[in-house]
C-alpha cells in the first residue's frame, strides 16, 4: 500500500528515496537516543529525589535524635536537693509554710529550660494532676490529662507524648520520666520543648512543594507544616510506610502522585518522611520532553535541508548522465559527458562516453558497410545489366522478327526481359522473396537459352518450397548462373546443363548452382578461393567481381559464417553452394 | 429462676403500660430525682480560680501565693498559680487566653499593663469567667473589683513622709533634684504611686528635677539602674522607690547606693519585707511603705467565689491598707517580717 503511494505521489525518483532513506537512517537513531535519553534522565530525576530525600531524612533523624538525647540529659537530677524536698513538701500539702522551695524549683527550672532553645517547660507532675513548673503551680487541663494516661515508658524508661497545647498556648511535645523514688512512683518530671524546633529541624530544602512531616508509630502527626494536620492521622499514609522502618514510596491523593522517603528514629519511634509532590517533577519532564521533542523537529529540518542538499548534490551527475541517454535514445550520439571527479558517477560518465563513442564509430562503420552494399549492388545490377547484354537480347529479339517473323518467340523473350528488368528495378529493395528471385534467374535463363540456341538446359529445383516465402537478397544468384552458363555449359561441345537447387537445413538455406561444364583448373579453383576469401587485389577484379561480389553481400548481409562456397569442380560438374540465413520477414517492408 | 424473674418484670410493665396516670407520677418523679442530682453534683464540683502575679520571679508575691493557698483550702477551690517567670505582659496575655479555653471559674490577675490586658480581661468576661484585679488594676477593663492597696493614697503618703524627712534635715527650702524607680510603665498601680507622690512634693517642695527609671520589675536590672545612677548622678537629694525590687540585694551589693546615703541622699521606697527592713535599718533607706500582700490574697479570691457561688457583687475597689516603717517602728517590724531565704 506504501509503496503504492508513493507511487502515486512520485515519490519513486532516486532523489527523494534518498531523501526518505537518508531521514530515517538519521531520525531512527537519534529518536533511540532520545527516548533513551529521556527515560535514563528520568529515572536518574528519580532516583536523585530519593537518594536527596533519604539524606534529608536521615539528617532530620539524626538531628532530632541529638536534640531529644540532650533534653533527656536534664532529666538526670534524681539526686537535686530542692526537687526531692519540694515533692515531700507538696505531696504533704506543707508547701505553704516552706515557699521556699517552691520559688527556687521555678527558678531552677527556669535555669532548665534556658539551657537549651525551644525548651519552655520543666515540670514536676503529681498523680493527683498537680503541676509544679517553670508556668506556677497549678491543675494540668482535662485535655492534657490523656497524655499522662496509660504511659507506657519505652526501654530507656521515658514516653513522648503527642504535641498539645502549653500554658501558652503553645504547641509543644512533652518528654516524661518517672521520678526515681519507689514511694511517690507516680510522680513524674517533664520537660515541654516548643514544636516550632520542629519545624527547624525539618526546615530543609526540599523543591518548590517538598515538605518534611512526623508521625508516630500508631501514625499520628507529631509535626506537620501544616498546623491543622498535627494531632491527626497522617493523610498520605500507607501500611508500607507503618511496616518498614526506611524506605521509599508513591502515594496518589487528590489526583496528585507524591513521592514519600522515611526514615524511622529508634530513640522515639517517630518516622521522618519527606514529601516530594511529583508535580514539579513531572512539569521539569515535560520540559525536558518538550526541549526534546523541539531538538528532534530542529534536527529532522536540519537534517532535511542537508538531505535535500546532498541528495541534489549526489543525484546532479545523474541527472546529467540521464539527460545524455535521453539524447541518445533520440539517436543524437553526439554528446559527450564533462566529467569530474573519480567516484562512481564519474566512472560511469567514462562507460557512457567510451560507450557513445562506440556506438558512434559502429553507426560510422554500419553507414559505411551499408554504403559499400549499396555500391555492391550497384555494381551488381551494371553486373547483370551489361549493355551488350542489352543489345544483343535486343537485337535477338528483332532478329526474330526481321528474319524469322518469329512472333510468338520475340513476345516470349520480350516479356522474359520485361520479367528480368522488373526484378532487376524492383523498387530499389535490397531483399526479394525467393520466389520472385527464381522468377528472375528463370527469365535470365530463358532469355539466354535463345541466345544460345538452347545449347544448354536449365533445371530448377526446390525441395522445400517453403524456402520460396523467403528473402534472399536480390539478383543473388544470377552472376553464378551467368558464370556457369559463360565458363560452363558453353564450352561443352554438346548439351549443357544448369541445375539450380534450392533446400533448407536447420537455420540455413543452402542453394546449389550445378552445370555440367568442363569445369575450372587447378589455378582457376585457387583463385576463386582466395577471392572467396576476400583476397581479390591481387587478382583481376573485373573478371572475377561476379563471385567476389556475391560472397561480399552474404556476409555483409548475414555474417561470416554464411557465403559463397566452390564445393566441386571436375571434368563435367561444377558445383557453387550459396549458404544463407533465414529471412522470414523483410524488415525494408515494415 | 432468671426465667420467672423476667417474666415478672414484663407482668409488672405490662401492669404499668395500662395504667397511664401511675406512668405519668412516675415519670415525673424520675425527672425531679434526676435533677436535684445534677444540682448537688454541681454544687460539689469544686471551682477552679487561677492567681497570675506579675510574675514568679518576684518574692513580693509569695505572701499572696501563701495566703491564697490557704483561703483555696479554707474556701474547698482549686487555686492555680500561674504566670510568666520573669514579668511579661504578653506571657499573662497568653495564659489568661489558655485559662479562657480551659473555662476557669474564675481569674485574679496583677495586671503588668493596665491597657494591654484590657482586651483580653473582656474576653474572659464575655466568656463568663469573672475578672479579679490585685496589686495592679486594670481599670478600665471590665473586672469585677480591684483588690490592693490605694497607690495615689501611699505615693501620696510617702510624699508627705519625705516631706517631714527634709523638714527634719533642714533640707526642705533646697532645690531638689529626684530619681525615680519605676517597674514596668503602663502598670495603673506605679503610675498612681509615682503621681500622688509628686502632686504631694510638688505643692511643698522645689523640685529642680525628676527623672524616672523603669526596671521593668526585673530585680538584678534594678539594682543595676540604680547603681549606674547614682554614680552618675552623686547630687541626686531625693530616691523614690516605687516598688521594692532593689531590696533584695544586701547593701555590700550596692557601694554606691551606700556612698549616695551616707552622704545625706534620701531614700524612700515603698514595700516592706525582711531585707528591705534591714536596709533601712543599715541606714540606705529612710521610709518604708509596706503593702498588705497577704490581704491581698485572702480578700480577692474570697471576693471572687463569692460572687461566683453566690452572685455578690462587691465594691469596686477593696482597699487592703498599708504598712510605714519609720525608725520609731522598725525594730518592732524586724520581729514581725521574716527573711524569705529565696535568695
Amino acid at each position: 500500500m506504501l509503496p503504492n503511494l508513493l507511487e502515486k505521489l512520485q515519490f519513486n525518483t532516486l532523489r527523494t528515496k534518498i531523501i526518505f532513506a537518508f531521514i530515517i537512517v538519521g531520525l531512527i537513531p537519534f529518536l533511540i537516543f532520545a527516548t533513551f535519553s529521556y527515560h535514563t534522565y528520568s529515572e536518574a530525576f528519580y532516583s536523585k529525589i530519593t537518594t536527596y530525600s533519604e539524606e534529608v531524612v536521615n539528617s532530620v533523624v539524626i538531628q532530632t535524635d541529638n536534640y531529644l538525647l540532650d533534653i533527656i540529659e536534664l532529666f538526670e537530677m534524681k539526686d537535686d536537693y530542692y526537687i526531692n524536698q519540694g515533692i515531700k513538701l507538696i505531696q504533704a500539702n506543707e508547701y505553704q509554710k516552706n515557699r521556699k522551695y517552691i520559688f527556687r524549683l521555678w527558678e531552677e527550672f527556669n535555669k532548665i529550660i534556658r539551657l537549651k532553645q525551644g525548651l519552655n517547660e520543666f515540670s514536676i507532675r503529681f498523680n493527683n494532676g498537680q503541676i509544679l513548673s517553670n508556668f506556677g503551680l497549678y491543675y494540668s487541663a482535662e485535655r492534657d490529662n490523656s497524655y499522662y494516661q496509660d504511659i507506657n515508658f519505652n526501654n530507656q524508661g521515658y514516653f513522648i507524648s503527642t504535641p498539645h497545647y502549653n500554658k501558652y498556648e503553645e504547641a509543644v511535645i512533652s518528654i516524661v520520666k518517672p521520678f526515681n523514688t519507689e514511694k511517690i512512683k507516680r510522680v513524674f518530671l517533664s520537660i515541654h520543648f516548643n514544636i516550632e524546633i520542629l519545624k527547624r529541624l525539618t526546615n530543609l530544602r526540599l523543591g518548590q512543594q517538598g515538605y518534611i512531616f512526623i508521625i508516630n508509630k500508631n501514625g499520628k502527626v507529631i509535626y506537620h507544616p501544616e498546623e491543622e494536620n498535627i494531632g491527626q492521622k497522617a493523610k498520605l499514609l500507607n501500611e508500607y510506610i507503618l511496616k518498614n522502618n526506611e524506605g521509599s514510596t508513591v502515594i496518589e491523593s487528590n489526583q496528585k502522585e507524591y513521592v514519600l522517603t522515611f526514615s524511622s528514629s529508634e530513640l522515639t519511634d517517630w518516622k521522618i518522611i519527606s514529601v516530594a509532590d511529583t508535580t514539579q517533577f513531572i512539569a521539569q519532564l515535560n520540559e525536558l520532553k518538550k526541549l526534546t521533542i523541539i531538538g528532534i523537529i530542529s534536527i529532522l529540518i536540519a537534517l532535511t535541508i542537508m538531505i535535500f542538499y546532498l541528495s541534489f548534490y549526489l543525484t546532479r551527475p545523474l541527472k546529467r548522465l540521464e539527460r545524455v541517454t535521453e539524447k541518445a535514445v533520440h539517436n543524437n550520439f553526439n554528446v559527450d559527458i564533462q566529467i569530474k571527479g573519480k567516484d562512481e558517477i564519474a566512472k560511469l560518465g567514462k562507460s557512457i562516453n567510451k560507450m557513445m563513442s562506440r556506438i558512434r564509430n559502429l553507426v560510422k562503420t554500419n553507414i559505411k558497410e551499408q554504403k559499400h552494399i549499396r555500391e555492391l549492388e550497384v555494381k551488381s545490377l551494371y553486373e547483370q545489366i551489361k549493355p551488350h547484354f542489352i543489345y544483343n537480347t535486343l537485337d535477338m529479339i528483332i532478329g526474330q522478327l526481321e528474319e524469322n517473323n518469329n512472333i510468338e518467340r520475340a513476345s516470349y523473350l520480350i516479356e522474359s526481359l520485361g520479367k528480368f528488368f522488373r526484378l532487376s528495378f524492383a523498387k530499389g529493395k535490397e531483399m526479394v522473396l525467393i520466389k520472385k528471385e527464381l522468377d528472375h534467374i528463370r527469365s535470365y535463363l530463358d532469355i539466354q537459352k535463345f541466345r544460345f540456341m538452347d545449347k544448354f538446359d536449365y533445371l530448377i529445383s526446390i525441395e522445400d518450397p517453403e524456402i520460396k516465402s523467403y528473402f534472399i537478397p536480390k539478383l543473388l544468384l544470377q552472376p553464378l548462373i551467368e558464370n556457369s552458363i559463360y565458363h560452363g555449359v558453353l564450352n561443352r561441345d554438346d548439351d549443357g546443363l544448369i541445375i539450380i537447387k534450392g533446400y533448407k537445413r536447420k537455420d540455413y538455406i543452402i542453394f546449389k548452382i550445378i552445370n555440367n561444364g568442363p569445369g575450372i583448373n587447378q589455378n582457376k579453383r585457387e583463385e576463386i578461393s582466395n577471392i572467396l576469401k576476400d583476397d581479390i587485389k591481387k587478382y583481376n577484379s573485373e573478371k572475377n567481381y561476379g563471385i567476389y561480389n556475391v560472397n561480399k553481400r552474404i556476409k555483409y548481409k548475414f555474417g561470416e559464417k554464411y557465403g559463397l562456397y566452390l564445393e566441386e569442380s571436375t571434368n563435367n560438374k561444377t558445383v557453387f553452394r550459396i549458404e544463407i540465413g533465414i529471412i522470414e520477414v523483410n524488415e525494408e517492408n515494415d | 429462676m432468671d426465667r420467672f424473674l423476667i417474666e415478672t418484670n414484663i407482668k409488672w410493665v405490662f401492669i404499668y403500660m395500662f395504667n397511664i396516670k401511675k406512668m405519668f407520677k412516675v415519670i415525673l418523679l424520675f425527672s425531679i430525682i434526676v435533677t436535684l442530682f445534677s444540682f448537688c453534683v454541681n454544687a460539689n464540683e469544686r471551682l477552679k480560680i487561677a492567681f497570675i502575679p506579675k510574675s514568679l520571679d518576684n518574692p513580693i508575691f509569695l505572701d499572696t501565693f501563701e495566703a491564697a493557698q490557704k483561703t483555696a483550702d479554707r474556701l474547698d477551690v482549686i487555686l492555680e498559680w500561674v504566670a510568666p517567670f520573669e514579668t511579661s505582659t504578653k506571657g499573662q496575655v497568653k495564659i489568661i487566653n489558655n485559662l479562657i479555653k480551659q473555662n476557669v471559674d474564675g481569674i485574679i490577675i496583677s495586671a503588668n499593663n493596665s491597657e494591654s490586658l484590657k482586651t483580653v480581661i473582656n474576653e474572659a468576661f464575655d466568656k463568663g469567667i469573672p475578672v479579679v484585679t490585685f496589686d495592679s488594676d486594670s481599670y478600665n477593663s471590665e473586672r469585677l473589683t480591684y483588690v490592693g492597696t490605694d497607690n495615689y493614697l501611699v505615693g501620696s503618703e510617702m510624699g508627705n513622709s519625705l516631706l517631714n524627712i527634709l523638714k527634719e534635715q533642714g533640707k526642705i527650702k533646697n532645690q531638689q533634684e529626684i530619681m525615680i524607680l519605676s517597674g514596668v510603665k503602663g502598670a495603673s498601680n506605679l503610675k498612681n504611686r509615682i503621681e500622688g507622690f509628686i502632686n504631694s512634693i510638688n505643692e511643698n517642695i522645689k523640685v529642680k528635677e525628676v527623672d524616672i527609671v523603669y526596671c521593668d520589675d526585673n530585680i538584678q536590672l534594678a539594682i543595676e539602674l540604680v547603681e549606674e545612677y547614682l554614680k552618675n548622678n552623686m547630687s541626686t537629694d531625693i530616691v523614690f522607690f516605687a516598688g521594692g525590687w532593689p531590696f533584695y540585694a544586701p547593701a555590700d551589693a550596692m557601694p554606691n547606693f551606700k556612698k549616695w546615703a551616707d552622704q545625706g541622699g534620701i531614700a524612700v521606697g515603698i514595700d516592706i519585707f525582711y531585707s528591705a527592713l534591714i536596709l533601712q535599718k543599715e541606714g540606705l533607706i529612710d521610709y518604708l511603705i509596706g503593702q498588705d500582700f497577704k490581704n491581698m490574697g485572702i480578700k480577692s479570691l474570697e471576693i471572687i467565689v463569692d460572687f461566683i457561688k453566690d452572685k455578690k457583687e462587691p465594691k469596686e475597689f477593696i482597699d487592703t491598707g498599708y504598712t510605714i516603717s519609720n525608725k520609731d517602728n522598725i525594730d518592732h517590724l524586724l520581729k514581725i517580717y521574716k527573711p524569705w531565704e529565696v535568695r
